[in-house]
């Protein structure tokens, strides 16, 4: 009935027309935003040389599964897959709850230090740390060729910190507040209070959590050097800049031929690599919504 | 308030951790300098030396063996761990397995994670307290001179001159190879591991584009000009539409235009030139320069060449759509196995690239475009490798890269992984390939590090070969024009304005043949080049080169090199 | 319970340092919550940060004891280097163009998708507007080359038709910046739509009921009610953004620029890059980085002012 009710007031012509065109542009902009990622998953259906040539991908060139036959036969992509998903499930469960313990804390007003301690943590967003000091300290820990390597560095990151702090402030006070008359201390209405309401924001940064370890390979490059022990988004980086191309901006005078890897397993792999995190991705949108209000929302 | 005290207390420790934490790095890094560097025959790399030095160095490292190792009969297993960028990523191939076996080895392998990265993890890998036993790295002559300067690296002149596949190899190759690879006072602490073919390119044209037009293969490059411009405009392959290019090559690449540069003297895009007199000049500011910039820019203009060349497109791909009939490219072209071929013949079955002689230009000097002397890759035993165990990994190393087991290891076992046809290699796995990686076979296991360019490279048919040698042949006039610099790191001026300089010459240089620049302005560029500090970066050249070529005749007439 | 309230004092007799200690250990347990993320913090940022003291030495990374201070000499190396001028202004005109064009868009798209009612279509184009955002950079500037190229490419057809000439848009100067911008907008706004739609949808139904009965029209709604609803995420989400004015993107320029448009397109990190190779100088690259650490700080804390200034409410 609310729902006829609405309609009827709200629709007249040029309204009409707007949505028409709004419908008509998104439709639109998601072909163009579709096809890179379609242009790789029908490259990677297409024949060598089809591949070599090039140009646009609309459907498959010479419809063949080879590909994926070869992609699936490199035992780095079973070995990477194993490293991503353990690293990523670990980066992501304790990322996401140490920083909501991070931003808990800081949406209070009433905490001493807290604007400090909000500039500090704003403060390792604006200054990266350097490569040699960063090894240093995960060498000194005994953390080189270990997986730890690649999980507890980007633990906490500080744009997730600000979005969970943002939509505990959206929190009602009253509901900490009967808790505490309970008798309840912090720690309790955290974890049994807060966090229980905060599931939209748990899985919103657990998703960015996830995509940021899953799409990782820097860490890698640094304190990663048993290949068994690579991620696969390595194994995927390393096939894309293996190319002459590469060689000639890193610094080497390409003198002979490299070999490099055909364009499809290339696209095979970046496929493979990409379709779980998208599959992973519309279970956790309905969250969205209410996980990113960043800012708070006045109304 | 409190907690930012706190705070601070932490940071404090965390510093004071750090430090220790550095300090002890240190430590580790400084209190086993490089070993061996007691003899003080400074061209211990000649020829001549040969196994006398043997027992002089056995001495030197902790008296262990009174003569040369045997690496194939060893009781105790040794650890080695190995740094090396190869295609093969996999730990425990069967070629890792078969060395590990015949030298009661075990590996460790260290792939580095590809060219755009490379540099990073090995820079970490030196860092660290963990360094591998043996190192493989490409550019980096600032930091290998800090490795040096820090006893990271180990000296292995002596070893060199003991286990002597390698350093007969290099010699038989090119003497001057050991010579750039040499420190100032002689010693090695780094062993080439890749030198390309004296020159790796030559011409090629379409010969079916040359037959439909009735076109007689160039032998000037006015003549090569005009057969580009034909091939345009003419129509070459006969389908009614406007849809071909004469010259086609690698974008963002001078050397794609080789042919008109080799066509005048002292010039070049970014080597420094020497003439006949030893002068040293910058190639890309000298007056000939604008000769060549001033042809290309004009076929450019005309169309006559394929566009994407000024912005960094793959020629692979230009190659396949086969849109052009001359381009400057690869010998190894010429292989039955080279995919770029495969696949355009795939969808041109009637086409035919053939390789034609260089063209003459001005300049009457025919000439291929020359590799360097100095290797591009190095590989070194770093002093994370236990003293005891050094000669031990100079000795199994140098056994892999005699002749014969450098086949076995790169291209594996004859009737599995290869035949011989009448004399020929035909792949059964293609070293690298998808295969080799998903069998784990591990024929490209240490490609790059040692890479023979012999008969060792039975990949090359016969024809390829040939074509190798004549172009290595026909390019030693403009080698003998072009500098190679032994010391990078003295050359500070350079280091310096390098960036600058380079950006200044590449822009101008890609604007006159893009059509964005004048050539009538070139006096105008080289005069911002000046004011950048080419002079004083020329003067300093000069007095480099000077030092460097007294050496060099000292050093190959010491070893009696002609 | 008598005796305790005996000793406590009332707040207003407390001197400064008994107000703190009370409350510090009233929100003892939030403190507890801060510290291993903090921890984290600390052992792999802050230390490391501290590292950054190298910019102002002659860093040797395999002997530390050989290390010499150098002052601000490779600050100064960087700022009077010939072509230091240029590439800051590049990288300031291509990140302030990125933001200013990559701003607005999302903003857009989530108000145009807010007035969707098809929720199934909503949910969809949301997803696919996100995934540009999961293709590097490796493989979308192959992408950019492919549909750019001047014979093959589709949408040289379009470009040229709209300049009204045939232009080369990788190697021309006057149409690289423009394609930088374009190409980095449509990668990132599925992700900015993704939070304006969050915003939006946290708007009360009943302000629109209301507007509605009142007889307001669509605009004046968004005008009035949508708008100032969002203000707080936009002001948010400009200050986190003016981390970026000194990064311009080097992956995607790194993948895509050459010699012909380094006047336009070369900015602060791929010249440090280019001065990097060969030499790998630690010190000055890390000087480079925190000079522009620096700058994107000054910006955050001038902005973050000025929001909180004007009514908004800021980071911190």
């Amino acid at each position: 009935m609310a729902e006829a009710n609405k309609n009827k007031i709200k629709t007249s012509i040029p309204e009409k027309i707007f949505t028409v065109f709004n419908y008509a542009f998104f439709v639109a902009l998601c072909l163009a935003m579709l096809y890179p990622f379609w242009h790789v998953l029908m490259l990677s259906f297409s024949s060598l040389e089809a591949s070599l040539k090039g140009g646009i991908f609309l459907y498959p060139k010479g419809f063949n599964l080879d590909t994926y036959q070869s992609v699936f036969k490199n035992p780095q992509v079973y070995s990477g897959f194993g490293v991503s998903i353990l690293v990523t499930i670990l980066g992501t469960v304790l990322g996401t709850l140490l920083t909501a313990m991070v931003a808990f804390p800081l949406s209070k007003s009433r905490l001493r230090g807290g604007k400090v301690l909000m500039v500090l943590v704003l403060f390792t967003m604006i200054f990266s740390a350097g490569m040699i000091p960063s090894f240093l300290v995960v060498q000194g820990l005994g953390l080189l060729n270990n997986i730890l390597a690649l999980v507890l560095p980007g633990l906490v990151s500080a744009y997730n910190a600000i979005i969970m702090k943002s939509f505990f402030l959206s929190i009602p006070e009253s509901l900490e507040e009967s808790a505490r008359i309970d008798g309840a201390n912090d720690l309790r209405i955290f974890f049994s209070i807060i966090l229980p309401l905060s599931k939209a924001t748990i899985a919103t940064i657990a998703l960015f959590n996830a995509v940021g370890y899953w799409n990782d390979y820097f860490s890698a490059v640094l304190y990663i050097r048993d290949t068994n022990l690579w991620p696969l988004q390595m194994v995927l980086r390393f096939m894309l800049t293996n190319t002459q191309q590469a060689m000639q901006q890193a610094g080497v005078n390409v003198i002979a031929q490299t070999n490099t890897n055909a364009e499809t397993i290339k696209a095979g792999t970046i496929i493979v690599s990409t379709i779980p995190i998208l599959c992973v991705y519309p279970f956790v949108q309905k969250y969205f919504v209410k996980g990113v209000m960043i800012g708070g929302v006045k109304g | 308030m409190k907690m930012k005290r706190i705070i601070s207390i932490l940071l404090v420790l965390a510093v004071c951790l750090s430090l220790a934490a550095c300090s002890g790095g240190s430590g580790s890094g400084s209190s086993t300098p490089a070993s061996t560097a007691g003899g003080d025959s400074s061209a211990a790399t000649g020829g001549e030396t040969g196994g006398e030095t043997g027992g002089e160095t056995a001495g030197e490292t902790g008296g262990e063996s009174a003569g040369p190792i045997d690496p194939t009969n060893q009781s105790e297993t040794m650890p080695v761990t190995i740094t090396v960028m190869t295609g093969h990523t996999q730990s425990d191939s069967q070629i890792e397995k078969m060395l590990e076996e015949k030298y009661n080895i075990d590996i460790t392998l260290n792939v580095l994670p590809g060219w755009s990265d490379g540099v990073n993890a090995i820079t970490m890998q030196m860092t660290s307290n963990d360094r591998p036993d043996i190192l493989w790295w490409w550019g980096m002559d600032t930091e290998y001179a800090k490795w040096v300067d820090n006893g990271l690296m180990v000296d292995v002149t002596d070893y060199m001159n003991t286990y002597t596949n390698i350093r007969d190899y290099y010699n038989k190759m090119d003497p001057k190879t050991l010579f750039y690879a040499a420190s100032n006072d002689g010693r090695i602490y780094r062993i080439p591991g890749d030198v390309a073919e004296p020159s790796c390119e030559v011409l090629w044209i379409r010969q079916d584009w040359l037959d439909n037009l009735g076109l007689e293969t160039p032998k000037t490059l006015d003549e090569l000009e005009d057969v580009i411009a034909k091939f345009t405009t003419d129509d070459p392959d006969g389908n009614g539409a406007d849809d071909t290019y004469g010259l086609g090559g690698d974008g963002n690449d001078f050397r794609s235009f080789w042919p008109w540069i080799q066509a005048y003297d002292q010039t070049h895009y970014s080597f420094f030139c020497v003439d006949d007199d030893g002068v040293v000049t910058y190639g890309p500011a000298n007056p000939n320069t604008k000769e060549w910039l001033g042809r290309v820019a004009d076929l450019y203009k005309k169309g006559y060449v394929v566009p994407t060349i000024t912005t960094d497109t793959d020629r692979d791909q230009e190659m396949a759509n086969g849109g052009f009939g001359v381009t400057y490219s690869w010998c190894a072209w010429n292989n039955p196995d080279a995919t770029t071929m495969t696949s355009f013949y795939a969808s041109n079955p009637d086409a035919k690239w053939v390789t034609m002689d260089m063209v003459e230009g001005p300049n009457g000097m025919p000439q291929e475009d020359p590799a360097t002397s100095a290797a591009w890759a190095y590989f070194g035993i770093t002093n994370g490798c236990p003293e005891e165990n050094r000669e031990r990994v100079y000795a199994f190393y140098d056994d892999m890269c005699s002749l014969e087991n450098y086949e076995a290891r790169r291209y594996g076992e004859e009737g599995v992984h290869y035949t011989i046809e009448n004399g020929q290699y035909i792949p059964i796995v293609t070293p690298g390939s998808e295969e080799d990686t998903n069998q784990n076979i591990g024929l490209n296991l240490f490609h790059n590090l040692f890479n023979r360019k012999d008969e060792g490279n039975m990949a090359n048919t016969p024809e390829t070969t040939a074509l190798f040698e004549k172009s290595g042949n026909e390019s030693r006039y403009a080698a003998a024009h072009l500098v190679e610099w032994k010391d990078p790191n003295a050359f500070t001026t350079w280091l310096d304005l390098r960036a600058d300089i380079e950006d200044t010459a590449n822009k101008y240089m890609w604007g006159v043949i893009a059509g964005t620049e004048s050539v009538d302005t070139f006096d105008n560029y080289v005069a911002s080049l000046k004011a950048l500090g080419l002079d004083e970066v020329l003067e300093q050249a000069n007095e480099l080169y000077a030092t460097q070529n007294q050496q060099m005749e000292e050093y190959m007439a010491a070893n009696g090199f002609e | 319970m008598a005796t305790q309230t005996k000793t406590v004092k009332p707040a207003y007799e407390m001197t400064y340092w008994e107000r703190l200690g009370k409350e510090v250990v009233r929100d003892k347990y939030l403190y507890l919550l801060l510290l291993p993320g903090f921890l984290i913090l600390i052992v792999f940022r802050y230390i490391p940060i501290l590292g950054n003291v190298i910019a102002f030495m002659d860093f040797n990374p395999y002997d530390m004891a050989k290390s010499t201070w150098v002052g601000f000499d490779h600050f100064v190396d960087l700022l009077t280097r010939p072509q230091f001028l240029n590439v800051f202004k590049n990288t300031l005109v291509i990140s302030i163009l990125k933001m200013v064009c990559g701003f607005p868009v999302p903003i857009i798209l989530a108000l145009m998708m807010n007035e969707m009612r098809n929720l199934k279509f909503k949910k969809v184009s949301q997803t696919i507007l996100y995934l540009p955002h999961f293709i590097s950079w490796v493989v979308l500037s192959g992408l950019i080359m492919n549909m750019l190229n001047p014979d093959t490419g589709v949408l040289t057809g379009i470009v040229s038709a709209m300049v009204g000439e045939r232009v080369q848009v990788l190697s021309d100067p006057r149409y690289f910046v423009q394609m930088l911008v374009i190409s980095d907008v449509y990668k990132g706004m599925g992700w900015g739509t993704v939070v304006y739609f969050a915003a939006l949808s946290g708007v009360d139904p009943q302000l629109y009921e209301a507007a509605s009965i009142d007889g307001a029209r669509k605009w004046k709604q968004l005008i009035h009610i949508t708008l100032p609803a969002i203000t707080p995420t936009i002001v948010i989400m400009l200050i986190l953004s003016c981390n970026n004015i000194v990064n311009a993107g080097f992956d995607q320029i790194f993948m895509l620029y050459s010699a012909l448009v380094y006047d336009v397109a070369d900015i602060i990190d791929t010249y440090v890059y280019r001065i990097g190779i060969g030499r790998s100088d630690y010190s000055f690259s890390t000087a480079a980085g925190m000079f522009k650490s620096i700058i994107a700080f000054v910006m955050i804390l001038i902005v973050n002012t000025v929001a909180k200034k004007t009514g908004n409410e800021g980071i911190w």
